[in-house]
C-alpha cells in the first residue's frame, strides 16, 4: 500500500468518524472571529501585496519557482509539501512547466521569496460568447477573439442556471453569453474547460 | 451579358441605402463610433459627425445609382469604395482590434471578410463604371433577379454583423439535430462539490483558517473527500471535508481537523 493511499485511508476515517478524536483543542479558538479579527498584513490601496505573485515560470528549481510578472517583476516562490497547485485540476509541482502563468498566494519570506500555499496555474476566467460546438470543444469568441475551449472528459462541467455543475455541457447556448473558467495552453489561444457557467 | 452590368447599379444601390440610412438616422452615432477605427483616425466629436455625413452621402450615392446610373455617379461610387478599402487597411494597421463600424449595431473586429466585401463593393462599382445601358432598359428579369440575390447571399455572407441572423441559428440548428457533446459520463464533477462545500455551514465554519486550496481529493463510500492546508494560530493543520455525492443538504458536509502528526483534533 503506498503512502498516499495509507494516508487517504487515515484521513477518510477521520473525516467520517472512524478514528477518535486523541487531541482536544488546546489551541485557543478556532471560531472564524478569531481568524478574521487578526490584523493581517497591511497593504496600502494601490499598493503590491506582499501575499501574492503572479508572472510567467522562467525557471524550476527543485522546489523554486522563478517567475517574471506582466509589469516586470521578478519572484522566487518556494513550493513544498503543503502548496495546493491547479492546474486544471488539483496538481502537483511536477505537472508545472517552464512558461506556464501563475497566480500564487502565500506568505512572503525575510529573504524576499513567497511561500506559496497555493498556486494556480494558467487558470484564465473570461466572459465570452458561444460561437460553435464540436464533439470535443466549444468555440468561444471572446471580444471579437476566437478561443477554442477544449472539454476534458471527466473534469470540464458545465454550470447550468446555477444549478449544482453537471459534465453534460450539450446544453451551451450556442450565440450565448458563457464565463468560462479554465487552463490555457501557453501561448495559444486555446484552454482547457473547467467549468463553463451558462444561462438556458 | 450587359445585364449582369445593369444589375451593379441595383446592388450598389441596395448596400449603400440600407448602410447609409443606417448611419444617418443611427440615435447614438458617437456610441456608434466609440469602439472603431474611425475614433482613432479622427478623434470622438468629428468621428460621430463624419459617421453620419458619410451615411447621408451613401444614401445620396445610392439614390442617384437608381435614378442616373451614369459614369459620373459610378466614379463616385468607386471613389467611395476605394475609400472603404483604405480605410479598412489604415483600421487593420493602426487599431487590429477595434470594429470597423461600417455595417449595422453590432461591433465585430476586422478580419479577411471586411476586405472581400470591401472589394466585391469596388468591382461592382467598376463594371458600373465601365458603362452599361441603365437598369430599366429591358434586362432579363429572372436571371437579374437571380444575380441580385446572389451578390445579396454573398454580401450577407461576408458581413460579420449579420452572423446572427443566419449563421448563429444555422449553428444552432446542427447542434440540435446533431448534438455534438453528449456521452459524456454521469460522473459528479469535482466543481459541484466545490460548489456545494464552499455554501456549507462547515466551510464558512473553516475558511477564515484554509491556507491553500484543494490539495487532494477522492471518493469513498458515496463521500469526496477535499483536502485542504490550514494555518492555525500556533501550527499547520489539514482541513478533511467530506461532501456527499449524492445531493444533499449542505449541513450534512462534514469536516475533520489533523495536525502534522496526524493527531486528529476537535473541532469548536
Amino acid at each position: 500500500m503506498t503512502p498516499q493511499v495509507d494516508r487517504r485511508q487515515f484521513l477518510t476515517r477521520a473525516a467520517l468518524g472512524g478514528v477518535t478524536i486523541v487531541g482536544a483543542t488546546a489551541l485557543g479558538s478556532l471560531a472564524p472571529e478569531a481568524a478574521f479579527g487578526a490584523a493581517g498584513p497591511a497593504v496600502a490601496p494601490g499598493g503590491v501585496d506582499p501575499a501574492f505573485a503572479e508572472g510567467r515560470i522562467t525557471a524550476i528549481a527543485g522546489s523554486m519557482l522563478l517567475t517574471a510578472g506582466s509589469d516586470g517583476t521578478l519572484n522566487r516562490i518556494q513550493t513544498t509539501s503543503g502548496t495546493s497547485v491547479w492546474k486544471l485540476t488539483p496538481a502537483g509541482l511536477g505537472d508545472v512547466r517552464i512558461g506556464d502563468g501563475l497566480y500564487a498566494r502565500g506568505v512572503r519570506m525575510p529573504d524576499g521569496s513567497l511561500a506559496a500555499d497555493a498556486l494556480w496555474v494558467n487558470i484564465v476566467s473570461l466572459d465570452a460568447h458561444v460561437v460553435s460546438l464540436a464533439s470535443d470543444r466549444v468555440h468561444l469568441d471572446h471580444h471579437g477573439s476566437r478561443l477554442v475551449g477544449h472539454v476534458v472528459p471527466n473534469v470540464s462541467a458545465a454550470v447550468y442556471n446555477g444549478t449544482p455543475a453537471v459534465t453534460d455541457l450539450s446544453m451551451v447556448p450556442v450565440g450565448g453569453h458563457v464565463h468560462v473558467v479554465g487552463a490555457w495552453r501557453p501561448d495559444t489561444t486555446e484552454i482547457d474547460v473547467s467549468t463553463v457557467y451558462a444561462k438556458v | 451579358m450587359t445585364w449582369t452590368a445593369q444589375a451593379q447599379p441595383l446592388f450598389l444601390a441596395g448596400v449603400l441605402g440600407w448602410s447609409g440610412l443606417a448611419k444617418a438616422i443611427d440615435d447614438d452615432p458617437r456610441g456608434r463610433v466609440a469602439d472603431t477605427a474611425l475614433h482613432r483616425l479622427l478623434g470622438g466629436r468629428l468621428a460621430a459627425d463624419v459617421f453620419v455625413a458619410l451615411g447621408i452621402g451613401e444614401a445620396v450615392l445610392a439614390l442617384a445609382l437608381l435614378a442616373a446610373p451614369g459614369r459620373p455617379v459610378a466614379l463616385a461610387a468607386v471613389a467611395l469604395t476605394v475609400g472603404f478599402l483604405a480605410y479598412l487597411t489604415y483600421a487593420a494597421v493602426a487599431t487590429p482590434q477595434a470594429s470597423c463600424g461600417c455595417l449595422g449595431k453590432k461591433k465585430v473586429r476586422l478580419s479577411w471578410r471586411s476586405f472581400a466585401r470591401a472589394g466585391m463593393l469596388l468591382a461592382a462599382a467598376l463594371v458600373t463604371a465601365f458603362g452599361a445601358p441603365a437598369w430599366w432598359q429591358s434586362p432579363p428579369l429572372l436571371p437579374l433577379f437571380l444575380l441580385l440575390a446572389g451578390e445579396a447571399a454573398l454580401f450577407v455572407a461576408l458581413s460579420a454583423e449579420l452572423d446572427r441572423l443566419w449563421l448563429t441559428p444555422l449553428r444552432r440548428l446542427r447542434v440540435r439535430v446533431a448534438p455534438p457533446l453528449t456521452g459524456t459520463p454521469d460522473v459528479v464533477p469535482l466543481q459541484a462539490s466545490i460548489s456545494a462545500l464552499v455554501r456549507s455551514p462547515a466551510y464558512r465554519a473553516m475558511s477564515a483558517w484554509l491556507a491553500s486550496d484543494v490539495l487532494d481529493h477522492w471518493d469513498a463510500d458515496g463521500w469526496r473527500l477535499l483536502v485542504y492546508g490550514v494555518r492555525l494560530p500556533d501550527r499547520r493543520a489539514t482541513a478533511v471535508f467530506a461532501v456527499p455525492l449524492a445531493q444533499a443538504r449542505l449541513d450534512a458536509i462534514r469536516v475533520t481537523l489533523v495536525d502534522e502528526e496526524d493527531t486528529v483534533l476537535a473541532l469548536p
